[in-house]
Order: structure tokens, then sequence, then C-alpha cells
């Protein structure tokens, strides 16, 4: 008798989920955005999409990256009317997502979720790809970075830290690996200062983090979203932003140039995340794929997250994204030949 | 406490050679990745590290186990790898690899997930127990329902 | 005292209570099926509970997860297929147990103890979670290096013909591991320009292959062999039994904490460490470890659920996640317009109740479906082999799939089966290669970084001594190897018989 019960509860159970499950993307959507209009636009006459769409994210579970992704994509399904899987293929600065992406036809069903890495790989050798391979169908925004410290250290700021590593002693930079946001900055620095650092390498920014609040590095670049709660507890100090206009929530916090004009050729300049194609996915396709994105991007809940996140809202796409994507390959790649760090 | 005289099965003496070739094979790649950047944190250290360890270890294990004897003991080579083939790959396991190999063929072809699956799990079931067929019908069908349900249906996972 | 209040919201509120129990349920049968895991499941939940209350996004989230995590051990024991990497150390000895018929009584003691580990946990995290956050900082690069040389030491504790076909095993492991992208240089290793090697050797797919298709391969011998019948009237384990282990347990669920929340360390090693040490400090266990002892069982299992809590610790007190699934939560939280940081506890103190008494309810919800359904799962070990083995084969299949939607994966997965066949049979113990394969990246990554900040191999040796945490830790690891070797088990068992006399001679 117990069993049957057991058996049957379990059953109950499972198909409640079940149902649950089946009915999600209509019903959740319904219950918080009643008063959203929902356009039925979108299906292009080809016919796409006409199946489940794959995301692929360059970085891990719960990152920055992905964070910022799966909410845009849930949004984005209601228009296109399927779902879009999102997965994360981290690896190697986010290459194995690019030429996993990459590798498949550009057919529209497999979106490249990532951030500002791929500019760099054929100048770092990491892959012969970049986003000039891809076409952006969303270009979601980007982030103001600043130098970290721990409560504890002994550096005031940039100056400090410049004039110790020029003066021959050991500073450690936490970073991220070749072609990440710490290292991408610290060539930076090195291009406008002459400074360099020994670079002390973790799996990913709150790796990086923690390494320098518990003092086995001594600085490292943090966006802000990354920083901001440790900075209003005190325990990272940071002492000035890559940024032409002082940060709002961390007023007192010095921007770069006010140490080193020199850095102004270089800003505005910051992390940034999009979806992208494969190059030569038809046109047709992309441009429904951008308009379900943009929807989703502009609605309130989506504008709310990016708040949350601290990301300067962008939405681009198409010849925008395209402008805005050039410019920051060239000041990068600019700025770290300067700096050696790239041929 | 005696040691007790452990005999050796066919073909294991053959085994421990084989992760010395393997060890050698992956010390010589390493090797060469160390060669480009060597140093104690070079991306080939570990692996040197690593595959060396293998050698070493499948060296120790020949010379410990040099005197124990082996089933195949005194035998022809020919009769020597018969005998092992025999114990290692009886005939049903060989059966079953096959199996498994035209299932990953039919995958691979494009077959679907939801064919080749039925077929393979049919004639596995069908085979080893050499009866029931109908209800090794019934067993697939369950299993293969199973997996839809929780695989495409809950977790969304597009099976090939 | 408000924040007593903030306590009882789940129990108070039948939604969540219901949200907590479902997904627990859930995360029970997730658990068991090799090839789904947590971080998957909630990485899923993220996207699907977006538009829901906070709140009951989190209560499901973590029924999820304390599910799955316990979820693990019921195919670790009933087939040797860890449905998760935590759930390795439970299947080395919980499968013996079911292979002698006592799978139901091997269960039990699995919900049990992971219940109790569940709540311990939480106790860490209710009660000394700043302490324990600040402990979890100390650890340098070098420290995590010599925990992961500590998870390898668990070699020695298995049961092989000798220790140095498990030493081979164990660095083939790690060779495996090193497989694919470099994370550090982005150079690739031993990929052979095949692409799909590029992301390495998928430690799931390993498992899965090297587990539960050799395992399937190896039965085909003994196929006509009638199933054990299991022995399903003793489940429940007495009182007795619970005390008898009692010490095990808190020194189980005290490294499964700490150890959980170290940011760089999760359950999988935790129950690996606290079998080790399971192994060298139960003197006589009724039946020997690794093949059926019980001991073996409660280690794991309280660990790697004492783990939960120890994971949300440095989650919630620092916003840096304990582990990948707490890594997602803290994404989902931020959605929801949390900030998850060190201002979390002063900002919302409800959040962290919140998440404490959902651990609670899911700990009860655990002994509810981790009892129930054992019956039914112990048929599933009785079925004939000829019907269960391709089951298990298509279930792997399935499941290495549902990893990464790779096609390769199954093939890979397979191919780690055919030669985990080919090692069992020839008396090669699999367990250390899967281990060596899981903390290659911990070993390796923390190995690199030592010698960039200590520059060189001498410096890392040195910083050692430098740093009291650091010696502790290779103090024991010393102590480990020393137990291992030869002449110590003389001078042990020497010991023991001179023990023994005195007490005869008194």
């Amino acid at each position: 008798m117990k069993k049957w019960m057991t058996v049957m509860a379990a059953g109950l159970m499972s198909a409640a989920l079940l149902a649950g499950c089946g009915s999600n993307e209509t019903s959740t959507q319904a219950a918080k955005t009643g008063n959203q209009d929902t356009t039925a636009a979108g299906k292009a006459e080809s016919g796409f999409p006409s199946q489940n769409i794959n995301g692929i994210v360059q970085w891990g579970e719960g990152g920055g990256t992905d964070s910022l992704m799966r909410p845009l994509a849930t949004l984005a399904e209601k228009s296109l009317g399927v779902s879009i899987v999102v997965q994360n293929k981290t690896g190697g600065s986010g290459s194995i997502a690019t030429q996993y992406v990459y590798d498949n036809e550009a057919d529209g069903y497999h979106l490249l979720m990532g951030a500002e890495n791929p500019p760099l790989y054929e100048a770092l050798g990491i892959l012969d790809l970049t986003y000039d391979d891809f076409d952006c169908v969303m270009l979601i925004g980007d982030e103001t970075t600043g130098v970290a410290v721990s409560k504890n250290s002994p550096y005031q700021s940039l100056t400090d830290i410049v004039n110790d590593a020029l003066a021959g002693k050991k500073i450690t930079l936490a970073t991220t690996g070749t072609g990440g946001l710490p290292w991408e900055v610290g060539a930076l620095i090195k291009s406008v200062t002459g400074a360099e650092f020994t670079q002390v390498q973790y799996e990913n920014d709150a790796a990086a983090k923690v390494a320098v609040l518990g003092g086995e590095c001594d600085f490292t670049i943090c966006k802000i979203q990354s920083s901001i709660e440790e900075y209003t507890s005190g325990d990272l100090k940071m002492l000035c932003m890559l940024a032409t206009e002082p940060v709002a929530l961390m007023p007192d916090v010095p921007l770069v140039t006010a140490e080193y004009p020199d850095f102004e050729q270089y800003l505005p300049w910051g992390p940034f995340y999009g979806i992208f194609v494969k190059k030569g996915t038809d046109a047709e396709i992309q441009k429904t794929l951008s308009q379900a994105f943009k929807e989703a991007f502009d609605t309130e809940e989506y504008q709310e997250i990016l708040s949350q996140f601290y990301i300067n809202p962008l939405g681009l796409s198409g010849e925008e994204a395209a402008a805005y994507l050039t410019e920051w390959k060239t000041n990068t790649i600019d700025a770290l030949t300067k700096a050696g760090a790239v041929e | 406490m005696e040691e007790k005289k452990e005999t050796f099965k066919s073909g294991e003496k053959g085994f421990a050679v084989f992760w010395l070739l393997i060890g050698a094979f992956f010390f010589y790649q390493s090797w060469l990745m160390y060669r480009e950047s060597p140093s104690a944190e070079s991306h080939g250290a570990v692996p040197l590290f690593v595959s060396g360890l293998i050698v070493v270890f499948s060296i120790i294990i020949l010379v410990i186990d040099r005197n124990k004897v082996s089933e195949n003991h005194g035998r022809s080579v020919g009769a020597m790898l018969k005998d092992t083939l025999e114990k290692t790959l009886p005939k049903d396991i060989v059966i079953t690899l096959l199996m498994i190999l035209f299932y990953c063929i039919g995958l691979l072809e494009g077959l679907g997930f939801y064919i080749a699956t039925p077929v393979f799990l049919w004639a596995a079931m069908s085979y080893l127990m050499r009866k029931d067929y109908l209800k090794n019908l019934l067993w697939t069908a369950l299993c293969v329902g199973f997996i839809f349900a929780v695989f495409s249906t809950l977790f969304k996972v597009v099976l090939p | 005292m408000e924040n007593l209040q903030y306590l009882l919201i789940t129990f108070t509120d039948p939604m969540l209570l219901l949200l907590v129990a479902v997904g627990c349920f859930a995360g029970v049968y997730i658990g068991a099926i090799p090839g789904l895991s947590a971080v998957m499941a909630v990485s899923l939940l993220v996207s699907f509970t977006y538009g829901w209350e906070t709140y009951s996004a989190i209560a499901l989230m973590i029924g999820i997860f304390v599910g799955t995590v316990y979820g693990g051990s019921r195919s670790a024991i009933l087939l040797n297929i860890p449905g998760a990497p935590a759930a390795v150390a439970t299947s080395l000895d919980g499968y013996p147990m079911a292979l002698k018929g006592e799978a139901g009584r091997a269960m039990g003691i699995a919900t049990t103890q992971s219940v109790i580990g569940t709540l311990l946990g939480i106790a860490a995290l209710a009660f000394c979670a700043p302490l324990v956050a600040k402990f979890a900082m100390n650890f340098s690069s070098v420290d995590y290096l010599l925990l992961g040389l500590m998870g390898m030491m668990m070699v020695g504790s298995l049961n092989c013909k000798s220790i140095f076909r498990g030493l081979l095993t164990a660095a083939l492991g790690v060779l495996l591991g090193t497989v694919g992208m470099d994370t550090m240089t982005a150079v690739p290793r031993f990929t052979f320009g095949i692409s799909y090697l590029n992301a390495g050797v998928d430690y799931v797919v390993a498992m899965i292959g090297f587990f539960g298709v050799s395992e399937a391969l190896i039965q085909i011998r003994s196929k006509d062999v009638k199933a054990v019948k299991q022995k399903v009237d003793k489940i429940i384990p007495s009182w007795d039994t619970i005390l008898k282990y009692v010490p095990l347990t808190v020194r189980s669920s005290v490294v499964g904490a700490v150890v959980g929340a170290l940011p760089g360390a999760g359950g999988d090693i935790a129950a690996l460490l606290t079998y080790d040490q399971a192994k060298r400090t139960v003197k006589n266990p009724e039946v020997p470890f690794g093949e059926g002892a019980v001991e073996g069982i409660v280690a794991p299992e309280v660990a790697n659920n004492a783990a939960i809590g120890g994971a949300f610790i440095p989650m919630l007190t620092l916003g840096i996640p304990g582990d990948a699934v707490t890594a997602v939560m803290l994404g989902a939280l931020t959605i929801h317009g949390l900030k998850p940081g060190p201002n979390l506890m002063n900002t919302t103190p409800d959040l962290f109740y919140l998440i404490v008494s959902c651990l609670v309810v899911a700990s009860i919800c655990l002994v509810f479906f981790g009892l129930t359904g054992v019956k039914i799962f112990t048929k599933i070990v009785e079925l004939p082999k000829g019907i269960l083995l391709p089951l298990i084969i298509i279930l792997s299949v399935v499941g290495s799939y549902a990893i990464n939607k790779n096609l390769y994966d199954i093939f890979w997965m397979l191919g780690f089966g055919v030669l985990g066949y080919f090692m069992k049979h020839f008396e090669y113990p699999v367990a250390p290669c899967v281990l060596g394969i899981i903390l290659t990246s911990l070993l390796e990554e923390n190995y690199r970084r030592g010698i960039v900040l200590k520059e060189g191999v001498l410096g890392l040796a040195g910083s050692i001594f430098t740093s009291p945490l650091s010696l502790i830790l290779f103090l024991l690891i010393v102590f480990m190897f020393a137990t291992q070797t030869k002449p110590y088990k003389r001078w042990k068992g020497k010991r023991n018989e001179a023990k023994q006399k005195k007490k005869a001679g008194v």
C-alpha cells in the first residue's frame, strides 16, 4: 500500500513539474510582464526560427557575462517563439565558445554570447578568429573599471604602485589570463607609464578579487559590479577609475587621467557584452534576431538588471555595433602594441 | 602471513607494457611542449612530470611482478595472444562492443537518437538474455519514454 | 530578536514549503541520473524563475541543490556510477554493499548521514559564518595545492593489487586532465589537432565512462549470475547505529563545511578527503574499507552535504561563491535585485535566514524522499543483468550527451568505458584516474600560481614553512604518507599485537 502511494505521489509531482516546465515560458512571462505589449512580430518569411536556438556563453555560470545573457535570452524567447537554450562553454578566455559557434552553420541557430576578449585573439595567438568573423546582433553594454587594492594595502594611488614597479619592486597583479580584463588594463597601464607587473592568473574575476582581498596579490582591475559591495563595506580600496567622468557610485575615487593624462587617448574603454552570429548569416535572420533582442533589451525588467549590474547600456546592432567594435579593437590593439604586449 | 603466489591473467603483463608505451609517448609530447618554454611553471611542466610518473610506475610494476607467474607462462607467442584475446574479450563482450559501435555509427550517420536507441536496447537486451523478446520491447519502450520525459521535456536537451 | 522571526518565514509560508519540497524531490532524482548535475539544474532554474518572487526562486533552487547532492549517492551505490563527482567516494563502499545485498541499508545510511551533514553544515552557516569565511580567505594558492595533494593521497586508501597501479592510474588521470587548451597560456595541449579536445576531457564524461560503461561491460561476463536479492527490511538505521558514528560524522562535517566554504573547492573534494580520513582513523571497521564498510559511506555523504552549508558561507558573507552552484545563485540573486557582498547580511538579513530555513526544510524533505524511494530503486538492481546493462549503457550515453550537447562526448565516454573495462579486468583501479582528472585544475593552477608568486619551486617549498596554515597542511600530508608505508604498518601491527597481548594478559 505504502509503496503505491509513494509511486503515485512521485508521479503526481513529476507531472506537476513537467506541466510547469512545459508552460514556463508563457506563464512566468505573462505573470510579470502584464503591461508589456506582446508583439507577435519576428518570424521572418524564411520561417526562422523553426527550432530552438542555442546560446553559447563564453564564460562560466553565474558570472558577469552569463548573468546578463540568460535574462535577455528568456525575454527574447517571447518574440522569437522558440526557446533559447543557453549553455556555457568556458575556457581559453572565451575562445572555446567562439570556435564552437564558428564551427557550426551560419544559420542563426547558434549564437555567440560573449564579452570583450575576442577582438584580441588573433593578436595574442589564441585563435585565428575574432569578432570580425561574426556579425553583432546585439551589443548590450559596457562597463567602467578601476584599480582595486585591499583595505590593508600600503598603496594610496596608482602612482604609488607604478613608482614601486618602476623602481624594480615585484608588484603582483591578479589576472584572469591573457586577454582578460586585468591583463588588458595591465597592458594599458604599461603603455602609458612603462611599469610592468608580475601577473598571477586565476580562474575568473571573483577569484582574482579574492586573491587581492586575501593579500596574495597587490592589486587587480575590477568592474564596478564586482567591486561595489566591497568598496561600500571598505574591504576594497578603489585607487582610480578608468573613465572620463567621475563614477556616480564611487564619487571620491579619482579618475586615472588625474594622475596620467595620457590615458585620455584610450578612454572611454571598458569590457563589453554582446550577442553574435557567424558572418554570412542571412540578413533577414540577423534582423529578426536583432529585433527580438532589442525588444527584450528595452523592457523595464532588463533595464533594471542592467542597472543592478552597473552596466552602461548600449543596445546597438548592425552598423552602429560594428563601428563600436572596430573602434574598441583599434584602440586596444594600439595600446597593447605600445605596451609590447602584442606584436 | 604468507604471500600468496599470485597468478596473472593472460595479458596482464602486456597491459603494463601498454602503459609504459603510453607513458613514453606522452612524455615525449610533453617534452616537446616543455621545450617551448622551459620553466617550472611552463604549460609543459605538469604533463612532463605526470607522464614521467606513468613511465616510472609501469616500469616498477613490470619489475616487481616479473617473478609472478602468468597463466600464459611458457606458451608460444601466438598461443599467448589467442588466449589473451579469449580471456579478455569473450564473445559476449565482443558482440556488445560491436553493437555499441553500430549504435555510434548510427548516431553519426544522423539516424537519430530515438531510432538508434530503441534498436540498440532491444538488440542488446535480447542478445544478452536470449529470451523474453517481447518483454524486452516493453523495457525498451519504458526506457525511451523515461528518457524522453526527463531529458527532452524537462531539461530541453535536444537529443541528436 | 527580529532576526529570529525571519527564520520562520519559510515555515509559515506553504508556497515556499512546497517549492523546497518539490525542488528537493526533483533534485534527488536529477542527482541520481549521471550526467545531470546540480549546476545544470540550477542554471536552468535561473531563467525559469526569472519572473518569480525572489524567495520562491531561492526556495526552489535550494531544494534542488540539496536533493542533487544527495541523489548522486543513489546511483553510486546501486550502479557504481556516481551521479556527481561528490559521490565517487560513496561508490567505493556503497557499491560493494549493494553487491552483497545490502543496498537498502547503504541507502538508508546515506540518507540519514546526508541529512545530518546538511544540518551540521547549516549550523556552521548560521552560527559561525563570519569566522569560517575569514578562515577560508586565508587560504593561499599554496594551501589549495596542498589540499589537492591531500585529495590525491586518497589513492593510497584504495585497496588494489599494488599501490603502484593506483599511482599509475592517478598519474594517468592528471595527464588526461591536462588535455585541452591550457587555461593559463591558451596553448593547446595533447589535442593533436582535434578541436573537440580544446575544451579538454570533461570529468563527468570520463566518470560516466570509467565507472558506468566499464562496469556494465565487466558485468556482461557474469550476466547469468542471479542478481543479489536486496534486503529491504532494515533501511532506516537504528539510533544505535547513528550514535556509533557520531565522532566520524562530526569530523566529516567540519571538514565538509570548511572545504565547502573554500571558494576554490567544493563537496567533491570534501567527500574524498573525509573518505580518506575515515579510512585512516577508523580502527576496526566491521568490514574492511572498499568491501562495504559503512564508515565509507558515512564520511563522504556527511561531508558533501555539509559542504552545501559551507558553500553558502562565503557566498552570503562576501559575495564570493563557495562552489559552482552558489556561483549561479549569485547571478540569480543579482538579477532579482539583491546585492551579494559583504553588505548583504546588513541590508537584507531576511535573505540569510530564509536560506538557512530553506536548507533546514530541504533536509527534512530529504528524510522523506530519501527513505521512501529506496524500495523502488533497489528493485532496479534486482533486474536481470541482460536488461539492466543495456539500460545502463544508454543512460550513460544520454547522461554524457546532456552535459554539453556534444555528440563526441558520447564517443569519448564510450572510449573511456572500454579503457576502463580493460583496466578493471587487469585490476588497475579506475577511481584514482577519475580522481586525477577532477583534481588536475586544482593542483596544476595553484602549483603554477605558487611558482609565480614565490619565484620558483624552492620558493614555493619554502613558503610552506612561513605560513602556519600551509605548515599544518603539509605535516598532515607527510603524516598521511607515512602511515601508508610498510615500515609504519609493521610498527603499527606490532603495537596492536602488544596491545592484544596486554588485554589478554590482564
